[in-house]
C-alpha cells in the first residue's frame, strides 16, 4: 500500500505539487506569524503600541504576498508576464490611487513621528476626539458625543494637529470684566484667592492673573491656573462658578455690556456771550 | 480636645457606629448588613450627629463588604500618599558649611483599617487637613505632589503645631562652598514611620546633605527615631516603602536649589 503510494507520488506531478504547496504553506504562514510578532513587540518601545501592531501589520501583508506568489509559481504561473502586466495595470493603478498611496506614506510617517498615542485626546480642524486607532490610511477618532470619525492620515500630515493630553499638566485660561468703578488691586487679590482656595488647582507653577486692560464696557483680567490633564473639565467648571461666588461676596461687580451715553465737550451748547451793546 | 484612645482598636457589632474627629475631618463608621460604611466629612457637623441614635442615611457613604464576624477596626495617622514640596513662608539662606535644623508639620491623612478574615486590610485614607496640589517638575514632565507651607521653625514651640501635624525634623547640611537657599524642598515620605510623643505626631528625623550644584552627591539619611526628647516616642504607623537608612533623592536638591519654571 505504502509502496504503491510512493509510485504514485513520483510518478506524479500534480502530487509533487501540491505537497510544496502544503510545505510552504505550513511553513510559509506561521514564519510571517512569527517574524510579524517579532518585529512588532521589538519596534513597540520604540514606536508604541500602534506603531509597532501597524508595521507588524505591514510586515503580515507582505509576508502572505510573498506566500501567496511562491504557490503560485509552483502551480507555473509566469510571474513575469504577471509583474509586467501589474506594471501596467500599476501605473493606471497609481493615478487611480494617489490619495490612498498619500494616505498609506502619511501613516508611516505618523508612526515614525508619534505625535500621539492611542487614548490622546487630539483636535484636527473642527474635530476633538480619542484616538481609537491608527490604521494605515486613517487615524479613527471617538469624539465625546461618542461618534467615530474616520481621518484620514493625509489630512495628519497636512494640517496642525494638537495633541491635547500630551503633557501632564495644563493651563486653564479664563476671561473675566468687572465693572470700572472696582479697584483693580482687589479684584487681583479676590482672583488670587480663588485660584489658591481650588484644591485642583496646582500652587507651582503659579496661578497667573493679568490685568488685560480696559474693554468697552468692563476692566478685562485674565486668570491662568494651572492643573493635571485629568481635572481640566472640573476647573473650567468651578473656576467660572467660584469666582462669580467671591465677586459676590465682596460687591465686585461683572457689568453686562453696556454703553453710557453722555454729553462731552463736543456735546456742550454753543456757548453765547451777552453784551452790552457799544453805544454809537 | 484629643481623643487619647483614637488609636486604639475598636470594635463594632452590627447596627453599631461611631463618629470620631481628627482635625478638621470627621469621620462616622456604620456597622451594618455586611458591610462597612464610612462618611468623611469636613466641617462643623459633629455634635448634632453625636446626639442622634443612627447616622442620617443621607451622609456621603463609602461602603466597604465586611465578614459576618469582621467587628474589629483602627485608625492610624499617615504621611501623605504623593511627595511633598514643602516651602517655608521666608525662605532661608544658609551658609557654606552650615547646618539648621527645621521643624515641619505635615498634616497626617487619618487612616481606617478593618478586619478581613480575621486580618486588618487598608479601607482607606483621608487627609486631616485637605492639602493643595502643587507640582514638581517642568510642564512637560514632573511629578503631583501635595504642598506643604510652613514656617519652618528652628526649634519645638508645642503650641505651634495643629493636632494631628506628623512633626518631622529635618537637619540640612550645605557641604557646598556657596550660600543655599532653602525655598522649597521636595520629600518623599515613603520611609519616614509616625510615633506618638506626649499627643503629638512625630516623624522620624531626617538628614540631608547637599554638596556643590551637582546633584549626585546629595543623600538623605533616616534615622530610626524622632529627634531629641521625641525619640521615647511609640511607633504607630510603619514607613509606607519600609525603614531605609538613606536614599539618594536627586530630584530633592534640584529643587532644594531654587530652580523654578516659568509658567509658559
Amino acid at each position: 500500500m505504502i509502496a504503491d503510494l510512493t509510485a504514485f507520488f513520483w510518478d506524479s506531478p500534480n502530487a509533487q505539487r501540491i505537497l510544496k504547496v502544503g510545505i510552504v504553506l505550513l511553513v510559509g504562514i506561521p514564519l510571517v506569524l512569527l517574524v510579524s510578532r517579532v518585529v512588532g513587540r521589538v519596534l513597540r518601545p520604540r514606536l508604541g503600541q500602534q506603531g509597532g501592531d501597524l508595521l507588524a501589520k505591514i510586515i503580515r501583508y507582505g509576508g502572505y504576498l510573498l506566500v501567496v506568489v511562491a504557490v503560485l509559481q509552483e502551480f507555473g504561473f509566469n510571474l513575469a508576464a504577471v509583474l509586467g502586466a501589474a506594471g501596467i495595470v500599476g501605473v493606471a493603478v497609481g493615478f487611480a490611487s494617489q490619495t490612498s498611496l498619500s494616505n498609506l506614506i502619511s501613516g508611516l510617517f505618523i508612526v515614525g513621528e508619534r505625535p500621539f498615542e492611542k487614548g490622546d485626546v487630539i483636535e484636527v480642524g473642527a474635530i476633538t476626539g480619542i484616538v481609537e486607532e491608527i490604521g494605515l490610511m486613517a487615524l479613527t477618532l471617538r469624539t465625546f458625543d461618542n461618534r467615530s470619525v474616520r481621518v484620514p492620515n493625509e489630512m495628519l500630515v497636512k494640517n496642525p494637529v494638537i495633541t491635547v493630553t500630551r503633557y501632564p499638566i495644563r493651563r486653564v485660561d479664563l476671561t473675566i470684566g468687572v465693572g470700572y468703578d472696582e479697584r483693580i488691586d482687589q479684584v487681583m487679590k479676590v482672583l488670587r484667592e480663588v485660584a489658591d482656595a481650588h484644591p485642583a488647582i496646582l500652587d507651582e507653577p503659579e496661578t497667573i492673573i493679568v490685568f488685560n486692560g480696559f474693554g468697552e464696557s468692563s476692566l478685562d483680567f485674565m486668570i491662568g491656573a494651572w492643573t493635571i490633564k485629568e481635572d481640566v473639565l472640573k476647573v473650567k467648571n468651578e473656576l467660572p462658578l467660584r469666582i462669580k461666588e467671591a465677586f459676590d461676596r465682596e460687591g465686585i461687580e461683572i457689568p453686562y455690556p453696556h454703553r453710557v451715553l453722555a454729553g462731552g465737550k463736543a456735546m456742550e451748547p454753543i456757548p453765547v456771550v451777552m453784551r452790552d451793546s457799544k453805544p454809537d | 480636645m484629643v481623643d487619647p484612645d483614637r488609636w486604639q482598636e475598636r470594635t463594632l457589632q452590627d447596627g453599631e457606629w461611631l463618629c470620631l474627629r481628627f482635625g478638621g475631618l470627621t469621620l462616622v463608621v456604620l456597622s451594618t448588613l455586611g458591610e462597612w460604611r464610612v462618611a468623611p466629612m469636613t466641617g462643623g457637623q459633629l455634635e448634632s450627629l453625636k446626639e442622634s441614635a443612627m447616622p442620617p442615611d443621607d451622609l456621603p457613604w463609602q461602603r466597604w463588604d465586611r465578614g459576618r464576624d469582621d467587628v474589629k477596626l483602627q485608625f492610624r495617622p499617615v504621611f501623605p500618599d504623593r511627595p511633598l514640596i514643602i516651602r517655608p513662608r521666608s525662605p532661608l539662606n544658609l551658609s557654606p558649611r552650615a547646618k539648621a535644623l527645621f521643624y515641619v508639620g505635615i498634616p497626617a491623612f487619618i487612616e481606617l483599617s478593618a478586619h478581613s478574615e480575621g486580618q486588618y486590610e487598608r479601607l482607606a485614607a483621608w487627609p486631616s487637613d485637605p492639602p493643595s496640589n502643587t507640582w514638581h517638575g517642568s510642564p512637560i514632565d514632573g511629578k503631583l505632589c501635595y504642598s506643604v507651607k510652613t514656617r519652618a521653625r528652628r526649634q519645638f514651640i508645642p503650641e505651634d503645631w495643629q493636632e494631628l501635624s506628623i512633626i518631622s525634623t529635618i537637619e540640612i547640611a550645605n557641604s557646598g562652598s556657596h550660600t543655599m537657599p532653602f525655598e522649597r524642598l521636595f520629600l518623599e515620605t515613603g520611609h519616614l514611620a509616625v510615633f506618638e510623643h506626649h499627643d503629638r505626631l512625630w516623624a522620624n528625623h531626617a538628614r540631608i546633605r547637599t554638596g556643590e550644584k551637582d546633584d549626585t552627591l546629595s543623600g538623605m539619611v533616616f534615622s530610626g527615631k524622632p529627634f531629641g526628647e521625641a525619640a521615647g516616642g511609640i511607633e504607630l504607623t510603619p514607613p509606607r516603602l519600609g525603614r531605609v537608612r538613606r536614599s539618594m533623592l536627586t530630584q530633592a536638591f534640584s529643587t532644594f536649589l531654587g530652580v523654578t519654571q516659568a509658567n509658559d
